[in-house]
């Protein structure tokens, strides 16, 4: 496989304008509802704040409102032309978002899921068939022995494998990938894990290194070094031009890491559309840019407002504004033109004010 | 440094780059035949300007999945 390229000036000034005209229609392309903030597993690297137990039940939004502003959405944009994914805590979790996919799918989304993977029974996978799944992420963070110590639950791995194998026998759904989270335990073993994958035939790896948020701030040894990280940067370019031709390997839209790699990395460049293309309606009705960020960057609630007045109002600090929020940091920076401060969760995370520049990382 | 400068330099590191791992033809984004029924082909239907953000990668969620763009 040999999928690098570079970009000529004029094919960059074409995109730099292109963001541009983007952060002025911002069409939303993306929605996400975070559906739960309960989950299966209690992993030491999670980058949510999701909890194992009910606590935070009371505070889901019920679902007779989720499809109002689904309905609502599909009046202001095509709904063709949106991916509505279900994430979590883990979605499966809530048997009720299989009713909303089903309504999203007759409403013209196209739906998915992240997944962990715990729940992937054959019962289950016909249940997401049958409601028109259309994309569908599951994590798998490694080989059996990181995985399972990561995800806090010894057996986890061959479990998600059992579900992978099922979901590869009938690929009823139109994309898939495995997203796998890169750290401390798993960086130096990535050759052996993505062997394993190609066996299980699975089409995509996103490898997204571990960031400091959530659970993942209070667990240090997982974190990658700056080394590290131009450890899995120089994997993924090695691996997209020498690898096996069955699998495609990616890096997550995590941040911009400068001209060096920026055309070796993904089949793109980096480009953060949080708020921009990128809205989400999360479990407790609030709005914001995508899940990920801080929620200091909560914008209105469904419960006040409809998502479409919100994001037609509330979002000039995700568009116009993120230029002033980010000053403090990258102003004089000529990357800005491409980076504009790399991925939006970067930014004010609770351990961390200002953003944890990634190029700073691999700059040298 | 103005606009245009600074792409031109970010061209020339990311050629030079390339070479130097071995790449030294510029192509296109691959596309993994056995498999593009599955993975999102965003160079697919979609003019080449507009490659770039038409589909957007969210961190965490799903590969983003355009009908619209694939039955145009």
């Amino acid at each position: 496989m040999n999928n690098q390229k570079v970009f000529d000036i004029d094919t960059l000034i074409e995109i730099i304008d292109h963001r541009e005209e983007l952060r002025e229609t911002h069409p939303l392309h993306y929605l996400f509802w975070e559906s739960t903030l309960r989950c299966n597993l209690d992993c030491l690297h999670c980058g949510s704040d999701c909890v194992k137990d009910n606590s935070s039940k009371a505070r889901e939004i019920d679902v007779k409102l989720i499809k109002k502003e689904l309905i609502d959405i599909a009046k202001h944009y095509n709904p063709k032309e949106i991916t509505f994914a279900i994430i979590g805590g883990e979605p499966l979790v809530r048997d009720d978002i299989l009713e909303v996919g089903a309504f999203a799918n007759e409403l013209g989304y196209n739906w998915g899921i992240t997944t962990n993977g715990m729940l992937l029974s054959d019962e289950k996978i016909a249940q997401l068939k049958e409601a028109n799944l259309k994309t569908i992420s599951v994590s798998l963070d490694g080989l059996e022995p990181h995985h399972d110590q990561l995800r806090n639950h010894k057996g986890s791995h061959k479990i998600v494998t059992k579900g992978l194998k099922r979901l590869m026998a009938d690929r009823f759904f139109k994309a898939f990938d495995i997203i796998c989270c890169v750290n401390g335990l798993n960086i130096d073993h990535l050759g052996e894990f993505v062997k394993e994958l190609v066996e299980l035939e699975i089409p995509q790896v996103r490898f997204t290194p571990i960031f400091s948020h959530g659970r993942a701030s209070e667990n240090n040894h997982l974190m990658l070094t700056d080394a590290q990280v131009r450890q899995l940067l120089e994997f993924i370019a090695d691996y997209r031009k020498n690898g096996d031709s069955r699998i495609v390997v990616t890096l997550s839209e995590e941040g911009y890491y400068g001209a060096e790699f920026e055309c070796q990395i993904r089949d793109g460049l980096h480009y953060c559309g949080s708020g921009v293309q990128i809205g989400t309606i999360l479990h407790d009705g609030g709005v914001m840019g995508c899940p990920s960020a801080s929620r200091k960057f909560v914008v209105g609630n469904i419960k006040e407002s409809s998502f479409v007045d919100i994001w037609n109002k509330k979002f000039y600090q995700y568009r116009n504004g993120k230029k002033e929020l980010f000053s403090s940091q990258c102003a004089g920076c000529e990357d800005w033109i491409l980076c504009e401060g790399g991925g939006f969760h970067l930014l004010d995370q609770k351990n961390y004010d200002g953003t944890m520049c990634q190029y700073a990382k691999v700059k040298g | 440094m103005d606009r245009r400068e600074f792409l031109k330099k970010f061209v020339a590191l990311s050629s030079a780059s390339l070479i130097i791992n071995g790449c030294t033809q510029p192509q296109n984004p691959s596309t993994n035949k056995r498999f593009e029924d599955i993975v999102p082909n965003t160079t697919k239907n979609i003019p080449p300007k507009k490659v770039e953000e038409s589909m957007p990668v969210a961190v965490y969620g799903p590969p983003s999945y355009f009908e619209g763009s694939q039955n145009e």
